[in-house]
């Protein structure tokens, strides 16, 4: 859904990353609305799951500035100079955003339900009753009810990515990061995660996801990026991204994918 | 000659207050010294972890010292060595109206100091071998440091832990018998007092040698115990509790076979 508010929540302007002497993110210029779902495609190695993985500052970026609402990320600003964050202002700046993963990362020690009241009690304060009850609610937007008490090992990877969104939901984020959330599903357990992602998308969260998935991106983003060697080489609304319009080189990956 | 039986029986059934109390000092001795050990291993093991290089060849070098010496020379050198050259002389004190004497400290102190140093390697494997992706996950809730060890690192590192650390203890459970050198009164020496006056040593040690064998017996069965509670995540029937882990433990379910069938 295109929002009407046009205030970008995040921006990055000429992000880069390296790696040793790798560049991996060579100036990476992006304004994410608040309330776009916002799409990122691109080959292997193009950079697009380190600069998600950036926002939420799972990694450092060495150059430009990227900003999430008010928030530098990872720095502040002393005269001209840029000097790290102590690490409690990280974990403050991470609060209010929400990660997935392609590996779901449930925490496997706990059942489900402890799993998503984790970050509420100990993080944020919350009462474990109050915690719990959220927890239920989220469980039953993404259809996981009946499974609160199992344990991650006992659930299929569709379910576990579901508990997982729950999880990362709980935290009240206004900033959702997916990174390859069915990459790691078979192709039936793909669907009921991406219905479940399409319903967070229709209820205005902000989400940057990165996807192989073409057909989910055309249906339920705004607009949809494509990163390759650490840059963005373009971006359009779905309908013009996999249009005839489009650049040869995007042309030449899309028809890789099909 | 031959094994007398009625002797033998009659010190198991009948051990009296000195041997009780020589068997109570065996089993706390063993236990305080893992206590510290473990404590010691924590702090080694993430010390070994640490991201300042000082912390980290400071804890590989206890490590690689302490493995190098023979229990058996530490416990004499902290004891008997130390005070030769009137570095420190251990002497008695009371806790709580308990009366620890010198020996029995610098023993526990002792066994302490030589498991640290395998309790290290233990720790330093168990965090390890915690995946990334858990860790990360945690950050990316807005964990703290201190938190993500705490609820998660530690938590998923006991599982790998408890089972060498049970190996541990019952080693240490055993390895108490040396501090009868340095005089600490534990059922070895008790035993071998008592082989020196009835010239039963066989009868005697046979009876001590059952003893250990109790010890390690029970202690086995406290790890499957705790082993099954930390296994819960991958075990069918709930083990929500310390009672349904012995349950589970003593009553494992069977795994299914190839029987036969129709077809």
């Amino acid at each position: 859904m295109s929002s009407t508010d046009r205030k970008p929540l995040v921006r990055a302007l000429g992000v880069r990353k390296f790696f040793g002497q790798a560049e991996v993110l060579r100036g990476v210029d992006l304004e994410v609305m608040r309330g776009e779902v916002l799409c990122v495609i691109g080959p292997s190695g193009s950079g697009k799951s380190t600069f998600l993985r950036c926002i939420n500052q799972l990694e450092t970026y060495q150059g430009g500035k990227l900003y999430v609402g008010d928030d530098l990320i990872g720095y502040r600003q002393q005269g001209d100079r840029l000097l790290p964050l102590a690490s409690s202002q990280v974990v403050m700046q991470r609060r209010r955003i929400g990660m997935v993963f392609q590996q779901f990362n449930l925490f496997w020690h706990m059942t489900v339900l402890e799993n998503i009241i984790e970050a509420p009690v100990r993080v944020l304060g919350q009462p474990a009753a109050q915690a719990r009850e959220n927890a239920m609610r989220l469980l039953e937007r993404v259809g996981l009810a009946a499974k609160a008490d199992a344990y991650p090992m006992k659930l299929s990877g569709g379910q576990q990515q579901r508990a997982a969104i729950a999880r990362a939901l709980a935290m009240n984020p206004e900033l959702m990061l997916f990174d390859e959330p069915t990459s790691a599903l078979d192709p039936e357990t793909t669907g009921e995660v991406l219905a479940v992602i399409s319903e967070l998308a229709s209820s205005g969260m902000t989400m940057i996801i990165v996807t192989h998935e073409m057909g989910f991106a055309r249906q339920v983003a705004d607009r949809v990026v494509f990163m390759e060697e650490g840059q963005i080489r373009h971006q359009a609304a779905p309908e013009q991204f996999f249009g005839e319009q489009a650049p040869a080189r995007l042309k030449a990956f899309l028809s890789t994918i099909h | 000659m031959g094994f007398d039986w009625a002797f033998f029986i009659e010190r198991i059934v009948n051990p009296g207050a000195p041997y009780l109390n020589a068997l109570g000092r065996t089993v706390t001795m063993a236990v305080l010294a893992m206590l510290l050990g473990l404590l010691i291993g924590l702090v080694v093991g993430f010390g070994r972890l640490s991201r300042f290089a000082v912390i980290r060849s400071a804890c590989a070098f206890y490590v690689w010292f302490i493995r190098g010496i023979p229990v058996l020379v530490l416990l004499v050198m902290l004891f008997s060595g130390m005070a030769a050259a009137g570095l420190f002389r251990f002497s008695d004190i009371e806790v709580f109206g308990l009366k620890l004497t010198a020996s029995f400290q610098a023993a526990v102190i002792g066994l302490a100091i030589h498991e640290g140093a395998y309790m290290a390697e233990i720790v330093r494997n168990g965090v390890q071998s915690v995946a990334r992706g858990q860790v990360e996950a945690a950050k990316s809730l807005g964990m703290s440091p201190w938190q993500v060890t705490w609820r998660i690192v530690i938590p998923q590192a006991t599982r790998v832990i408890v089972p060498p650390f049970g190996n541990d203890f019952n080693h240490m459970l055993k390895t108490t018998s040396l501090a009868s050198v340095i005089g600490v009164q534990e059922i070895f020496l008790l035993t071998e007092a008592m082989s020196a006056t009835t010239f039963k040593s066989f009868e005697l040690l046979s009876v001590v040698a059952l003893n250990y064998l109790v010890l390690t017996a029970i202690w086995n069965t406290i790890q499957g115990v705790i082993e099954t509670r930390l296994q819960a995540h991958e075990i069918d029937r709930p083990v929500r509790t310390w009672w349904q882990s012995l349950v589970v433990y003593l009553t494992p379910s069977p795994s299914p076979s190839a029987g036969e069938r129709r077809i």
